[in-house]
Order: C-alpha cells, then structure tokens, then sequence
C-alpha cells in the first residue's frame, strides 16, 4: 500500500495545530491584509523580463 | 577513479624546493610556455606560503586522451600532447620519501599544464585544470565548494575549492569552461567532460565546430547545465528593458546559498564577443558606505523599499579562463550595459559593449522552481504585512524595527535551505540574552515542516546584519513550487519575527489570518552559517 502524503495546505495546518500545542500561553490570532500591490505588480514585470531573458541568444567565445 | 589527470599515476615526482630564491618566473618561461593563467596560480601557491613542488609527467590519463582524440578529430594533423601535474605543499619536503609525512593541511592545490602541438594551431600550452585552496582572509565566503580529490606520487589529497579550467580555443570556448566549473556543482560525476557538453549539443568537431568564430549560445550553456542536473534562471541585460532588477541579485542569490553563477560579459575585443566567468563567491565589507547610499536601495514599489543584503558585497570571487583563478572583481566594475535614451545615437559600441553585464545564468537545483529574486520580493510581501501588526508584547524590538520600517532600512537576505537545515539552524541560534528557541517547537517544526527545499528569506537592520551577522527574524516561502502572481498564499510556509513565530491560520488570500506563537526568543539571532562567527564576535567584542 502506498504512503498517504499530505498536500501542502493539510501539512501547514498540521504544523499550526502541532505548535499551537506546544504554546504554554494562548496564541493571538490577527486578520493583516497586505498593504499595497507593490508585490503583485513588481512580479509581473519580473515575469515579463525573465521570460525575455529566456529567449535571449548571445554567443559566448 | 584514476579517469582524470588529477588522480591518474605519473611519472616518478621531480620534488622541486620553491622558497626564496627559487623563482616561479623562470618556471613559466623556460618550461611552461609563458602561460598567463600559470602566473596568477603560481601566485596563490606563494601566497599560500609553498615550500615545495612536486612535478609529475603524466602517463596517458583518459581525460586527456578523450580530449586528444576530439582535437584529433578537429584537427587531424595533431602531432603531440604531453601534460604535467604540479602540486604545491606548505611543507619543506627535498625528496618523494618526504610526501608521506605531508598532512592533507599541507596540501595547496594542484594544477594540470598541458601542451598540444599541431602544424595547423601551433603549440598550445594550457592550464587543463586546477584546484587551489581559497583565499586565507576571513572576509572571504565561497559555498559549496567540492572537495577535490588528487593524488601525488600515489598519495591522496583533497582540496576544497571550485575548478578552474582554460579553454584550448578548438575543442572547448570559454563557455566550455565555465560550465565545467557550474556544472561539478550539479553532475553526478562530480565533473562534466567537454566531450559530454560537445555530444549533448551535437559538436562533433567535423561538420560542428568551436573555436575561432564558433563559441556557445546562451541557450546552450543553460542546457548543459541543466543536463548535468542544474536549474538555471537567466536574466539578460542585452537589450533595453523595463525597471529590470539588477544582476547582482541574481548572482548572489545562487551563490550565498553555495550555488556558482556565470556572468556574461562584453570585452574590448574589435569583434564585440562575449566572454564567460563563473562566480561562486563573495566578500563582504562589514564598514561600506554603500548600504548608505540611495542607489543600494531596492525599491519594489512606493510602499515596499528595502536594503539587500548583498549590499555588504564589495567583490566577487570568480574565475577567468583567460587570466586565472579566485579572482575578485569589484561588485561596482562590473555595470550592465547602458542602453541610448530612443532617439539617441548609439555610441561607439567598444565604449558601451566593454565590461558590461550582457546575461547572467545564475544556478539551484533542480527542483527550485522559485528563483532568488522573487523569493526574497515575496517573503518582503509577508514581512512587510506583518511586522507593523506584530503584538509588542512590550518586546523593545517590535519599536525598533517599525522605526528602521518606515525609513526604508530593513535589510533583507535570502538563502535556500532544506526544513532539516532550518529546524538545525533554529535549534542553535540564541537571542541577545542567551535565550534559545523553546526546544518544544523546534520538535514540533522537525515533526511537521513541509520536507522540501525552502526559501529562507532573513529579516535584519543595517548596524546588526553588518556588526554583528544577527537578524531579527525570517520567513519561509515554498521554492519548488512558483507562486502565482496574485497573492494565493500557497508559498507561505512561516515567519518568525521578534518573541512570535507567526503560521497561517485561515482568511483567505485578500484577508489572511495569522496566528502568533510565542517562540521563546526576544530579540535578535545570528544569521544561518554565522551561528559560531556571531558567538565569537561577541565574545571577543564583550558588548552588553
């Protein structure tokens, strides 16, 4: 029989229930939305330049 | 085992005594061909305080024969090939009964001379190769370096360091060796033939040649590598683009976490060809101004500016085929090319084309899917994010860093690691007043950290990632998977910031909800791989 495996998400829960147990006081819990799209819009632009790069064909001698 | 020059039997050692007033000078022009890569390796070995040199005609090792038959193939007149082992050792030893007693310590490193005569090309004399110890100053960070096993008059020796090789101009280019350096990082062998790279890309030295016009495309060069089990990320500075990131980055990021990159660049010769250097180090300046100035700033948007860390990077330490090896070039020589605002005349291409960055491979294994840069971009999103709603448990630090926050001064530095390598690192870091990671967590993190390989992206201020290689916190962000651009939260594994370890808890990817944990730590702790030169600077520095 095959190993059952955890998806990521089910393993990051495990993790959060496993050391929330292991808290000897109370764990805050917070809602923190992201700020700003810097993030989103900058990896957008990075995607672009790397695909690009990827294409590139120089000739090293 | 005995494939390679480097281990194969030789001939019965000439032991040659190189102190004062022996002169390497006299070595290279009377029996070396004037080789220039020979001056710079001879000048490391006396750097590194040689007393003796043992020098071995080589038999007939395969490597070379292998190579002898591809220039036989390109250039059937090939009249002879002869190669030599030089050793070099910190012992004074006169004769071979002195090399038994020669502690592996004692061992500087070795090069391979070789030497091809054709009607057709001449003579060539060539380092095949060398390994030679890195540099003795402590400022100096090489990762990943290979052990490199040598063998002199039988005996073995080890050498750690990243090869060096020179082309011949025929059967291997620049890119050629280059990659041979890269690639030993990834091949299963340990070393990757140029016989190996020349078949993968069907360079059969008769109908496909290298050499004189014909060198490698960039193309290629990522699929060597990739064969040899790397993955690559390239980034091209050739033509214009927008806002592109600077290479630095892209180098550093492979090579702080112990992975070499090649850089590409133009050269000042008439016929505008590109040149290759690996680079697999890196020194670093804990008093440079540069941090200082605006342009070390790397600013993601209005909101998101920060200092990276590789702005302590003052030089680094690489190859060139052309000149020899464990070089440093300074961070600021190296520029990308400056392209002509439209409407411009394009200057005079020797002006622009010289010493600029035109591409940079910079290499992971391959089951990094996640490159440096957008790594430490999107651990910047989650830290960012969370810092200002950080609970203060009256904790000074969460104070301190809202100040360095809003002034754009948080330092930010990321390295790849495996869960086991961060669960280590956890477990043997301290904050300021001595106080470790509650073993109970550490436990629970072995038992339950996602096991792939991970992007640890470290949080710091300029005077404590500098003065005393401390951070104040990290977070972890999948790298074998890619994110997606919007934000999905699927790469967010956890941070850990002043007091609290801080995992995800549910909301969804507009509006997450995180849960703190407290981590038993207060302040700040030493950066991954600085665990034992922190403690040492503060036992030395005795600061409160």
């Amino acid at each position: 029989m095959g190993k059952v495996t955890m998806s990521f998400k089910q393993g990051r829960k495990a993790l959060l229930v496993k050391m929330s147990a292991k808290s000897d006081k109370p764990a805050i819990k917070k809602v923190i939305p992201f700020r700003n799209d810097d993030v989103p819009n900058y990896l957008r632009e990075l995607d672009r330049f790397e695909t690009e790069s990827k294409n590139a064909c120089l000739i090293v001698r | 085992m005995n494939r390679y020059a480097r281990t194969a039997p030789g001939q019965t050692p000439e032991i040659v005594p190189v102190e004062r007033p022996y002169s390497f000078f006299g070595l290279i022009e009377t029996r070396l061909l004037g080789c220039q890569p020979l001056r710079r390796i001879l000048s490391q070995a006396r750097i590194h305080g040689a007393r003796t040199m043992a020098i071995e005609k080589l038999d007939d090792p395969e490597d070379l024969r292998e190579e002898n038959e591809d220039l036989r193939k390109r250039n059937p007149d090939l009249a002879s090939s002869a190669a030599w082992r030089l050793s070099f050792f910190t012992r004074r030893f006169a004769t071979r009964r002195g090399l038994p007693d020669v502690a592996e310590k004692g061992f500087i490193g070795y090069l391979i001379f070789k030497e091809d005569t054709a009607p057709s090309f001449g003579r060539i004399g060539r380092v095949y190769e060398s390994v030679i110890r890195p540099s003795r100053h402590d400022n100096n960070f090489v990762r990943g370096e290979q052990a490199w096993l040598c063998r002199v008059d039988g005996k073995p020796f080890r050498v750690p360091g990243y090869l060096y090789a020179q082309q011949n101009g025929l059967t291997n280019v620049c890119a050629h060796v280059a990659l041979r350096t890269a690639a030993a990082r990834f091949h299963p062998a340990g070393d990757m033939s140029y016989r190996e790279m020349n078949q993968l890309l069907g360079i059969d030295h008769v109908s496909v040649k290298t050499g004189e016009e014909n060198g490698l495309t960039t193309q290629q060069m990522v699929e060597v590598l990739e064969a040899a089990g790397a993955r690559c990320f390239q980034a091209d500075y050739s033509k214009p683009a927008a806002n592109p990131p600077p290479f630095q980055k892209y180098i550093y990021g492979s090579i702080e976490s112990g992975y070499p990159a090649i850089v590409i660049f133009g050269t000042t010769d008439p016929m505008g060809s590109l040149h290759a250097v690996p680079v697999f180090g890196h020194t670093f300046n804990e008093d440079t101004w540069v941090p200082s100035a605006d342009l070390s700033y790397f600013r993601i948007g209005a909101g998101t500016i920060y200092i990276p860390s590789e702005s302590w990077l003052s030089m680094f330490v690489a190859h060139d085929d052309n000149w020899g090896s464990n070089y440093c070039i300074p961070r600021h020589y190296l520029r990308p090319n400056q392209h002509p605002a439209p409407g411009q005349p394009a200057p005079n291409p020797e002006e622009t084309v010289s010493q600029c960055v035109a591409h940079v491979i910079s290499t992971m294994p391959k089951e990094v899917q996640l490159n440096p840069v957008r790594a430490e971009i999107i651990g910047a999103d989650y830290l960012f994010t969370i810092l200002p709603q950080l609970p203060t448990n009256d904790n000074p630090w969460a104070k301190r860093l809202s100040y360095y926050a809003k002034n754009n001064l948080l330092v930010l530095r990321p390295y790849l690691l495996t869960s086991t390598e961060y669960t280590a690192h956890l477990a043997r870091v301290r904050d300021w007043k001595g106080n470790p990671v509650r073993a109970q967590l550490v436990n629970a993190l072995k038992a339950k950290l996602v096991k792939e390989r991970l992007w640890m992206i470290e949080l710091s201020v300029p005077e404590l990632f500098s003065a005393n290689l401390r951070k104040v916190g990290e977070v972890l962000v999948r790298a074998e998977t890619l994110p997606s651009m919007d934000r999905d939260l699927g790469s967010f594994v956890l941070a850990r910031l002043p007091s609290y370890f801080a995992l995800l808890a549910g909301g969804t990817p507009g509006n997450p909800q995180y849960q703190f944990i407290l981590a038993g730590t207060e302040s700040h702790v030493e950066l991954i791989g600085c665990e034992d030169t922190a403690l040492e600077r503060v036992k030395e520095r005795h600061m409160s």
